[in-house]
């Protein structure tokens, strides 16, 4: 059995939340060097961030609330490309959101295990199978698309395979140019980003209580339910919010593999800002896209500290 | 012949080709020709890199006045820059080319726009898109007279339409390429004698759209009676995404990037495909389908591609030098084996058979129409009125 991953002191009963104590942070950091230290260090994240995230992010909220005439924005102040939005691009925002939720749904339930055992059951292995999927990374993203089409595919790997064991007489026409073939591929090319926030989080999670749990009579499932889960929750929300945000933004995926239906949002960003020069339109796009997806990374992060505060 | 030439150009049509960016598909212009299928356009969009010249020299650029020395700042499709003949040509002249690749027609406009006046020297812009960066005051009037291949062009690319402005040309054109419909010879007994057939339930399943709002609105536009295609109201707009949205949801297979349209064929994931260009049936071929040109009654449409000097360009010889190197025979011919060429000597010295597919003798019927309004205050729909109708029909 493996040893605790960390040296944390097992809270008292009637102290406070497991999943707090884990994630209270060292406050005793003090001293002007520190803190000098803390801003030479955190520098080239702010100065990047603020000039191209931040920055970028300004002026396309602004131009968001313009114009186009001509092919040309003009800072003329309008409210319409929002109401656009809301009418014309409706559907498909929510249809980009349901994709995206069991995009990340599927995501998360689906790395959780190769988490877990990287973690708990790999022992001097583990470094191994995480490097293992760092290479899938490696691969890149577009390639990971094609792949998908020689495994979907009328003559792909899933189909063959299928017809010659005579389970199928012609292809599955529905493994491919369609949205679940979406949802494989992203699921299939994010699996790797939800893995790591997944495996960061259970690193954390004390094995003394895991076993604590056990000595006290609780099974395998009960132990995972109100010890390991709860413990892990930080990352399954982190790992939840990473695949949703990539899958709701991606629109490379539904343009190789979406077939003739299931227009996302991605794909009208990309049209509005490309062809149709509609930046105004387009902004308003993203900027209504990045709030839904906040509002449903917030649900699911509600969600699950309601359903895990439950006690057995 | 240059048998390097020839033999370069046999190896096309029976071996793949790279795939081209598959972004410039939709947002390459269209212009209806008369041509049937068969007859029609050709070209290309697709294949990234243009293939090597064989025998390419910097001969007809070095001849032109070109300033010696200094660089030029090119916006292009990367496809249909001739790298190797414009390598030679920079050696010999001492003028650097640095060329930025565009991802859709609409970039060069986007970038001169965002600050790019007074750094851009040259841009690429279909025929449809001439008129929209002529308006949006982006470009300047060309003086065809400083470019000593010029003349070299065919003459329906000379002072074409649809760039002259005022009396005056505001592109050169370069390459060009059309809208075919191909399909498996060996799952189609019977191709579609009109674009309207396609609905026909023979064909269910087994067709494969191009993801091309205008290429689509000018072509079952046309179809359905509404000509020109490029002036039409809104309610014959919905009539064509209407029916557009009937044909995806009977027989269409998916609405793919015209990148993809022979690997389609070749895996038998679509027996009928069009857009894109004749490439489709070049690559299809050699990846072993018995592909076959469509003739449907009505033709195809086809796009042009012109050289423009932005207006306020820092470095207006070398401008000028760059295009009359761009459009030589050497570089056209570099890039002839993807596109059809605006260059009258590169032509000649293809193969016959290329130069039978690419309807080399029928380029009178070539750029019949033009771009879309700029806004629907006329009454016909405009270019962005096409766009969003193209968004409902693929959510559709």
């Amino acid at each position: 059995m493996r040893a605790p991953a960390s040296g944390s002191e097992v809270p008292q009963v009637g102290g406070p939340a497991l999943s707090d104590v884990l994630i209270e942070t060292d406050a005793s950091v003090g001293g002007r060097r520190d803190v000098l230290l803390a801003v030479l260090g955190s520098a080239p994240v702010v100065v990047v961030g603020g000039l191209f995230l931040l920055g970028g992010a300004l002026s396309l909220g602004l131009i968001s609330f313009w114009q186009v005439r001509r092919y040309e924005i003009v800072p003329l102040w309008t409210l319409a490309n929002y109401v656009e939005v809301l009418t014309t691009y409706l559907p498909v925002m929510i249809w980009t959101l349901v994709v995206a939720t069991v995009v990340a749904l599927l995501t998360t339930v689906a790395s959780f295990p190769f988490a877990y055992v990287a973690t708990f059951r790999a022992g001097p292995r583990r470094e191994v199978l995480v490097f293992l999927l760092l290479l899938t990374i490696f691969s890149g993203y577009l390639v990971k698309v094609y792949a998908m089409k020689t495994v979907l595919g009328a003559e792909g790997l899933v189909n063959s395979f299928l017809m010659s064991l005579g389970v199928i007489r012609e292809p599955l026409s529905f493994l491919i140019y369609s949205p679940s073939a979406v949802i494989m591929t992203l699921t299939n090319t994010l699996i790797p980003l939800a893995v790591l926030p997944l495996f960061a989080a259970l690193q954390n999670v004390p094995y003394s209580l895991v076993e604590a749990s056990k000595d006290l009579g609780a099974g395998r499932w009960k132990t995972l339910r109100y010890v390991t889960l709860p413990l892990a929750r930080p990352g399954i929300v982190s790992a939840f919010a990473i695949t949703f945000v990539l899958a709701a933004g991606d629109y490379v995926t539904p343009q190789l593999l979406g077939g003739k239906s299931g227009l996302m949002v991605g794909q009208v960003i990309a049209s509005r800002f490309g062809v149709a020069l509609d930046w105004p339109v387009g902004s308003a796009l993203a900027f209504t896209t990045v709030a839904a997806s906040l509002l449903v990374i917030w649900l699911f992060a509600w969600g699950t500290r309601v359903a895990m505060a439950r006690r057995p | 012949m240059d048998d390097t030439i020839e033999a370069r150009a046999r190896a096309l049509l029976s071996r793949p080709v790279t795939r081209r960016d598959a972004l410039k598909l939709g947002a390459h212009g269209v212009v209806l020709t008369g041509l049937g299928s068969l007859t029609a356009s050709f070209l290309a969009a697709c294949s990234a890199n243009p293939s090597a010249s064989g025998g390419a020299t910097a001969a007809g650029a070095s001849a032109s006045a070109a300033p010696a020395g200094g660089s030029v700042s090119v916006i292009t499709w990367e496809s249909e820059h001739p790298k190797k003949a414009l390598e030679a040509w920079s050696k010999a002249t001492g003028i650097t080319v640095n060329a930025t690749y565009m991802s859709d027609s609409p970039d060069p406009l986007t970038k001169l726009q965002a600050g790019g006046l007074g750094q851009i020297d040259v841009v690429v812009a279909y025929n449809g898109f001439v008129d929209v960066m002529h308006g949006a005051g982006v470009l300047q009037p060309i003086d065809t007279s400083r470019l000593k291949n010029y003349g070299q062009l065919f003459k329906q690319f000379q002072h074409a339409p649809w760039q002259m402005f005022d009396g005056k040309d505001w592109g050169v054109p370069q390459s060009w390429g059309g809208f075919p419909l191909v399909y498996d010879g060996d799952a189609i007994n019977n191709p579609p004698a009109s674009w309207l057939d396609l609905k026909k339930p023979e064909y269910k399943d087994k067709i494969v759209m191009v993801d091309d709002a205008i290429g689509h609105v000018l072509i079952f536009g046309k179809a359905l009676g509404f000509d020109p295609p490029n002036r039409i109201t809104r309610e014959q707009l919905d009539q064509i995404i209407e029916w557009l949205i009937e044909l995806k949801k009977t027989n269409a297979r998916a609405v793919a990037l015209g990148g993809e349209l022979a690997d389609l064929l070749a895996r038998h994931e679509a027996a009928i495909v069009y857009g894109q260009g004749e490439e489709v049936l070049v690559n299809a071929r050699a990846k072993g389908v018995n592909a076959m040109l469509g003739a449907p009654r009505e033709g195809g449409f086809s796009w042009v591609d012109s050289y423009c000097i932005a207006k306020d360009a820092p470095n207006l010889d070398a401008a000028y030098a760059f295009i009359d190197a761009a459009i030589g025979e050497d570089a056209r011919l570099e890039t002839a084996t993807t596109y059809g060429t605006a260059n009258e000597k590169a032509a000649a010295r293809l193969p016959a058979e290329m130069q039978r597919v690419w309807a080399y003798d029928k380029l009178d019927a070539l750029a019949q129409y033009g771009a879309f309004p700029e806004d629907s205050s006329g009454g016909f729909v405009s270019l962005d009125d096409v766009q969003k109708a193209w968004e409902r029909f693929k959510a559709a």
